[in-house]
């Protein structure tokens, strides 16, 4: 959107799982752009169906959630109808994959070193074994692994915690990829290696020009690192916009919600504020728009008909019947 | 491999095996008698060290005059052999079947484990009296049979192992970085199974040492004059009350044997086994 041509441009997707004739609907109806170099943030709680949303574009759904609609452009080609030998070359040639806990994503009996030597031979097979260790233990400094030769031939349970995410990054970043999906990169960490983490992301961005897709719960991680913003709410993107905009003039209530239960420093004590009842399952979402039973500024074309994703400022989307009255909510 | 000599029960298992691979290997280092040379005239000789016998058959000889070394010597050939070979063969097809039936699940699964089950309800004896009767008896017959004996543990044990590495977070990571399943299945899977299949392969060996000399004992093993254990203890059942030393020997090396397999076994399994290593 704010480019012209986008790397990555998810329309109309539609995830379902259980019985074709009363499916549940886990993403219903996404859509969302990547820009070459972008870090876009998709934010959301558990169940929203931002993990999904992305798995879709590697072709990694679980089993018995298929796509039944809408397009996974990739560079003009659509990845939803790629055969599995392609999506093998995407996957972790063209986008690599970040995961949330590096200590269940590495394997415990291959040396740290071996997993970039993997990738890199997975991808480029006539890359010889000798060449490939090289440019792990290379990979590996690029990350800010010290000692990398010593360190690359050791196993991941002699790898900490920080360490580890480091590696997966390595991993990731091994074949050069346009695109990079980080789900949770830094929610099973300490504090102060997130940051770190993320200083990594934002290497590979500016130095590679490798576009991000950060998937997290944590607005802090978004506000620090991203360029735009996607808040998704029930299968469903609400609101998009630039990190700035987002943040300074939120437009949509789910949004308003999730940026005032936010802890404040100044507000020691009191009780955080939080968005009253639960979000919907997927088998029993509300007719019209999806927040309207916990929003509080639900009128009765909310409860009929579901919003569009439409224009607010410039590059900033809702989906939302009600206009936000300035400052109503925060 | 330093880390495992240091279990006493491996060291002396790996040592005892390798001892007796190595006489039964080189029969000459202890005795100068063919295994199927007949002496009429020195019948039930005892062992060296009793009265009446020789030095020259330090185990003593049996009803047709063999000396009884040699011939336990040479009969624990066969006897390792089918166990060897034949373990090694059921491990090879129990492992592939295995890795197949938990990665891939579904039907492949329920096919191979339904075949596990009338297997296991099968006897196995009665399989093999049939076949030796059908096809004859034979070393490759045998080793045939040993192997199609035993492909169920080491299926049962890398099909569990596999199943639960499926759902692995790193499977999904190799997924996630363009691994192709027969990709992930040799570089992440097999170096996981082999450890509890390395421990299964070695209780096997022994077990069909085993197998081997009661089809032996049963006349469905090799035929003679060819000495295994198990044809020399029926040979020798005969003699139980007059000259026992043409049992004991080639029992005390079967048992020998089992017994050293499955220290082995266990002690292997005490070292890799990641569970009972963190106590």
């Amino acid at each position: 959107m704010t480019s012209p041509d986008p790397l990555l441009e998810i329309t109309g997707l539609r995830l379902e799982a259980g019985a074709a004739d009363a499916p549940a609907r886990l993403v219903d109806g996404v859509d969302l752009a990547v820009a070459p170099g972008e870090v876009v943030g998709l934010v959301g709680e558990s169940g929203s169906g931002k993990s999904l949303t992305m798995r879709s574009v590697l072709g990694l759904l679980p089993s018995g959630v298929r796509a039944s609609g809408g397009r996974v452009g990739w560079d003009g080609e659509d990845l939803l109808a790629a055969s599995e030998p392609r999506l093998r070359e995407v996957r972790g040639g063209e986008i690599g994959m970040v995961y949330q806990d590096p200590s269940q994503a590495l394997d415990p009996l291959m040396r740290v070193g071996d997993h970039i030597v993997e990738t890199l031979r997975l991808h480029d097979p006539r890359l010889s074994r000798r060449a490939a260790r090289e440019r792990a233990v290379e990979a590996l400094a690029a990350v800010g692994v010290p000692d990398p030769a010593r360190r690359s031939r050791q196993y991941p349970h002699e790898f900490s915690g920080g360490m580890k995410q480091r590696a997966m990054i390595a991993v990731a970043l091994a074949n050069r990829p346009r695109l990079v999906i980080a789900d949770e990169p830094t929610t099973a960490l300490d504090v102060t290696i997130q940051a770190q983490v993320l200083d990594l992301l934002r290497t590979a961005r500016d130095e590679l020009g490798t576009a991000v897709v950060l998937i997290t719960h944590d607005l802090g991680l978004v506000a620090e690192i991203a360029d735009r913003v996607a808040v998704m709410y029930a299968g469903s993107v609400v609101e998009v916009g630039p990190v700035g905009e987002l943040f300074s003039d939120p437009q949509h209530p789910y949004t308003r919600g999730l940026l005032a239960s936010r802890p404040h420093l100044a507000a020691r004590g009191a009780a955080l504020p939080a968005i009253a009842g639960q979000p919907p399952l997927p088998t029993g979402r509300p007719p019209g728009c999806a927040f309207h039973p916990r929003c509080p500024l639900a009128g009765d074309l909310c409860v009929t008909d579901a919003p569009l994703l439409e224009l607010r400022g410039p590059d900033h989307r809702t989906a939302c019947h009600v206009p936000a009255p300035e400052g109503a909510l925060r | 491999m330093s880390r495992l000599l240091r279990q006493p029960a491996v060291a002396v298992g790996l040592l005892g095996l390798l001892a007796l691979l190595v006489l039964v290997s080189f029969p000459g280092l202890v005795t100068d008698h063919g295994p199927n040379t007949q002496t009429l005239s020195q019948r039930l000789v005892p062992p060296a060290w009793m009265d009446g016998g020789s030095s020259e058959h330090l185990l003593g000889t049996d009803h047709l005059g063999r000396d009884i070394a040699a011939r336990t010597l040479h009969g624990g050939r066969v006897s390792l052999l089918v166990g060897f070979v034949a373990a090694t063969a059921a491990s090879v097809l129990g492992i592939l079947l295995g890795l197949v039936a938990g990665y891939r699940g579904g039907w492949v699964d329920r096919v191979v484990t339904e075949a596990a089950n009338v297997w296991l309800a099968f006897p196995f004896l009665v399989l093999a009296i049939a076949t030796v009767a059908v096809v004859g008896s034979d070393l490759s017959v045998l080793v045939v049979l040993l192997a199609v004996a035993a492909w169920v543990t080491p299926t049962a044990i890398t099909r569990a192992a596999t199943a639960s590495l499926r759902g692995e977070d790193y499977v999904h990571a190799a997924i996630g970085m363009g691994a192709s399943d027969t990709h992930i299945l040799r570089s992440h899977v097999l170096r996981t199974v082999m450890a509890p299949n390395l421990v299964v392969w070695t209780l096997t060996v022994g077990t069909l040492v085993v197998i081997e000399g009661a089809l032996s004992f049963l006349g469905l093993g090799v035929r003679p004059p060819t000495a295994s254990w198990g044809s020399m203890l029926n040979d020798g059942r005969a003699y139980l009350e007059t000259a026992w030393w043409l049992v004991a020997f080639p029992g005390a090396a079967l048992t020998l044997t089992v017994a050293l397999t499955n220290l082995l076994g266990d002690g292997l399994r005490d070292a890799l086994d990641v569970r009972t290593e963190s106590r």
